[in-house]
This record gives C-alpha cells, sequence and structure tokens, in this order.
C-alpha cells in the first residue's frame, strides 16, 4: 500500500462524511428499459405497395401477403428478449441496475428530448428505449427487422448529456411462416433478429463519428 | 483510489445535492393513449361563436425511390438501379414512417395555422389519430367524420413520398387532399396537389444518429404542406 492509500484511509477516519460519499458515488448506475408498441410492417405485395401494417392487418379479402401474427413482438415479449440480453454491458455500465419497463414510452423519436422518464433521481442515469419495430418486405430487397432505438444518458442531470437515435437492421429468411410448420422457427428467427438489432445499436452509440 | 477519485466523489455530492431532476414526460396533445377508440380525434383550438370545423387524417402510404445514373439504360438499368437500391429504400420507408406517423404528422400539422395557409374561414381543427383506409380516400365522397357543422372541411394527407433521382437529389413530397363541404353532406369541391421540398440531412447512414435527419423531415413535411395551401388557395382562373 502506497502513501496515497495511507492518506485516503486517514481522511476516512478522520472525516466519515468523506467516506460516506465515497459509498455514495460508488451506487450502480440505473438503465431503464422500454419496449416499443407492437410490430409495424412496411412491405411491398402484388395490389398493396407500401401501406403502412398491410401485411399485419387485413385489409377485407384482398390481402396477398403471408400474414404477419399480431402478437409478433409485442411489447410482453420484447420484455422477455430484453430481459435475455446483458443490457448492462451492452451499455457500458457494468453492474447497473436493468428495468425494463412494463409500458410503452411516450419519447418520441424527433425534437428536443425531455427530460427523465421516471422519478428516479441516481446520480447515474440511462435510458433505453424501444422506439419502433419494422417489418420490412420487398422483391428486391428481401425481407428485414428494423429497430429503431434511443439511448438517453442523463449522468446526474434532468436532461440527457447526450443522446443517440439510430437503427438496427437483421434480415429474415423464415419470418413470416409458409407453414404452420415453420411457426416456431419463424418465431424464434424474429426473436434472433431483435435481440441482434439491439446489440447492433449499442455498438452504434459506442461506435467513433464517421468522418464526414 | 486517489486524490482524483476523492474530488469526483465530491463533485457527485454536490451535484447530487443541488441536482433537480425533472419528472415530465415527453407528451403529445395530439394523440390519445394507445388502446384507446381508434376513431378518437383531439380537437384543437376551439374557435368562440364560429361552426367552422376542418378535420385532419395523416397518411398511412410511405414510398421511397432511389435512382441512379443506371436508369438511363433501358428496362435493363432500371431494373438494375432498383435492385441496388432496394434495401436502402425499404430502410428509408421505415424512417419516414417513424419520424412521420400519425403522431407525428398530427403534430407537424396542428402546429400550423392551417385556417390562415388555406385561406379559409378560422376553423376549430380536429385531428385524428388513426389514417383512413388508403384504397377509400378517392372512392368514398361523403363526409368522413360524423359532424353536423354548416361550415365544414377536410385535410386529409394521402401520400408521402421520398425521391432520389441521380441529377435532381432527394426531396420529401406529400400528397393532400383538401375537402371543403360547407354545409353539405357529399359532394365537397375537392383540391388535391403535392407539396414538395428538398432533403439536405435524410437520409442517415446505417449506423449514425437520425435526431437531425428526423427533424428534418419533419421541418419538410410542414413545408410541404405550405406550398400545398397556398397553390390551394390561388384564386382559380374562371373557365
Amino acid at each position: 500500500m502506497n502513501s496515497k492509500w495511507h492518506a485516503v484511509l486517514w481522511l476516512a477516519t478522520l472525516f466519515p462524511s468523506i467516506a460516506h460519499s465515497q459509498v455514495g458515488s460508488a451506487a450502480p448506475c440505473e438503465i431503464h428499459v422500454w419496449p416499443s408498441a407492437r410490430l409495424n410492417s412496411l412491405t411491398e405485395g402484388a395490389i398493396w405497395n407500401n401501406v403502412l401494417d398491410s401485411a399485419i392487418t387485413p385489409h377485407g379479402t384482398r390481402v396477398t401477403e403471408r400474414a404477419v401474427p399480431r402478437t409478433a413482438l409485442d411489447p410482453q415479449e420484447q420484455r422477455t428478449h430484453l430481459a435475455a440480453i446483458d443490457i448492462a454491458a451492452l451499455l457500458r455500465a457494468p453492474g447497473a441496475i436493468v428495468t425494463i419497463h412494463d409500458d410503452v414510452s411516450k419519447r418520441r423519436v424527433t425534437g428536443t428530448p425531455t427530460g427523465r422518464q421516471t422519478s428516479s433521481t441516481a446520480a447515474c442515469y440511462r435510458e433505453l428505449t424501444i422506439a419502433k419495430n419494422f417489418f420490412s418486405r420487398s422483391g428486391l430487397g428481401g425481407r428485414n427487422l428494423r429497430t429503431l432505438a434511443l439511448y438517453d444518458d442523463f449522468g446526474g442531470q434532468a436532461v440527457p448529456v447526450r443522446s443517440f437515435v439510430g437503427w438496427a437492421a437483421t434480415q429474415l429468411m423464415i419470418f413470416p411462416a409458409k407453414k404452420p410448420d415453420n411457426e416456431a422457427a419463424a418465431a424464434e428467427e424474429l426473436a434472433a433478429a431483435f435481440k441482434s438489432n439491439i446489440s447492433k445499436f449499442g455498438g452504434y452509440v459506442f461506435a467513433e463519428p464517421r468522418k464526414k | 483510489m486517489n486524490g482524483k477519485s476523492l474530488g469526483l466523489a465530491a463533485a457527485a455530492l454536490v451535484a447530487a445535492t443541488l441536482g433537480t431532476p425533472c419528472l415530465a414526460q415527453q407528451t403529445s396533445p395530439s394523440t390519445e393513449a394507445p388502446g384507446q377508440a381508434p376513431t378518437a380525434a383531439t380537437q384543437q383550438a376551439a374557435v368562440a361563436d364560429n361552426p367552422c370545423e376542418i378535420h385532419v387524417w395523416p397518411a398511412e402510404r410511405f414510398s421511397a425511390i432511389t435512382t441512379g445514373w443506371l436508369s438511363g439504360f433501358g428496362i435493363a438499368g432500371s431494373v438494375a438501379d432498383s435492385a441496388g437500391h432496394a434495401k436502402g429504400d425499404q430502410a428509408r420507408k421505415a424512417a419516414i414512417a417513424s419520424a412521420l406517423d400519425s403522431e407525428g404528422q398530427a403534430k407537424a400539422l396542428g402546429s400550423l395555422d392551417l385556417s390562415a395557409l388555406l385561406k379559409i374561414r378560422p376553423s376549430r381543427i380536429v385531428l385524428h389519430d388513426q389514417p383512413l383506409d388508403r384504397k377509400t380516400v378517392n372512392k368514398i365522397s361523403t363526409r368522413r367524420a360524423e359532424s353536423s357543422s354548416t361550415c365544414y372541411s377536410e385535410l386529409i394527407v394521402a401520400d408521402v413520398f421520398y425521391q432520389k433521382a441521380a441529377i435532381y437529389g432527394r426531396s420529401l413530397k406529400t400528397l393532400f387532399i383538401f375537402r371543403d363541404f360547407g354545409a353539405a353532406k357529399d359532394k365537397p369541391a375537392i383540391y388535391k396537389g403535392w407539396g414538395g421540398n428538398g432533403l439536405k440531412l435524410f437520409p442517415p447512414k446505417e449506423g449514425e444518429d437520425v435526431q437531425a435527419a428526423n427533424n428534418e423531415l419533419v421541418s419538410v413535411f410542414k413545408a410541404d404542406f405550405e406550398e400545398f395551401a397556398r397553390n390551394a388557395s390561388r384564386p382559380k382562373p374562371a373557365s
């Protein structure tokens, strides 16, 4: 033990308030996570092109596309997948307390970021908001799951000291299932794509900005 | 632990003591909470002693077309061009549909003085949070909202379209339909037209922060409406 450590120990013994403040500053970070509302779709088919949710919401008898289950990647399912990801490691806050919320966030992807979405006053506070999940399909572009997410690092402040909003995409080969036999594999693939998108997003958050 | 850590701890303590966390959640006055009736509408800025209403519906169709120099080489060139940009156009459509979702469109239009821009009598703005079924927009000629107003009009956002062309660059075009019923229930006076303006930031590259590009989409969408409104309110030549 060197002389600096001795000095710190002496100070801590003499002034318990200093020792207390050190313990306080070592309190774990808080990361709050919100799922998005249900999956949206934008697809190109024989008749209905580029109409929002045409692959999910039936338009009478004119549906020509393979149907996407309405419950696919609903908030409940997203929460299950998010719980399986090491969010603390992904957002480079090892040991952080991760809270996955039940409700869908009202944080918008446009306009200026506002304050914390919870009543927490933690000195190290971050938010990860899943804003949208899109199922995209086109004849030439294939099928993809696209996830739009927001990262807000508040530090100890009331408004974010840093915000990042970005997309991540993963190609799908099975989803949506053509036959009932493929439904389990399709659901598994969609779950893996969602988790992959969250991991990619984590990478984008901390990537060096591209040189223009 | 060293002197620097002590300093940081002290700074954190001061910050925790002095900091006043803001608990406000971001809210939007123009939409209803998820799960509410899809036909629910938000009414805005009531005009006293005035029966006029303008009902506004957002778009549900979002397109993106990117063409390069290959399109100048006939059908084969066009196909190769489309194939080359297919994935990118998928991403751009999703990005536009997110930044300009129903809530985003309603919020953007709700921030404008629609009556003044369209040069109609001051009207109570009713923002609908669910789009109309696109295939019915041109077919149904009666009022789309249950209203008995004697001064009733509708503004329908029909299409939002991103285009990038080799020579003309990037733009966001929006198709609006203005239907003025007056006191009638059917057969309104219709003005349909596009507004289109250039984009400088959108689309961002994959993995980039999209905040600036999203905000640009919203401001260009508003500019598209202003352009449409100028054309719609221009005196029509007598035929």
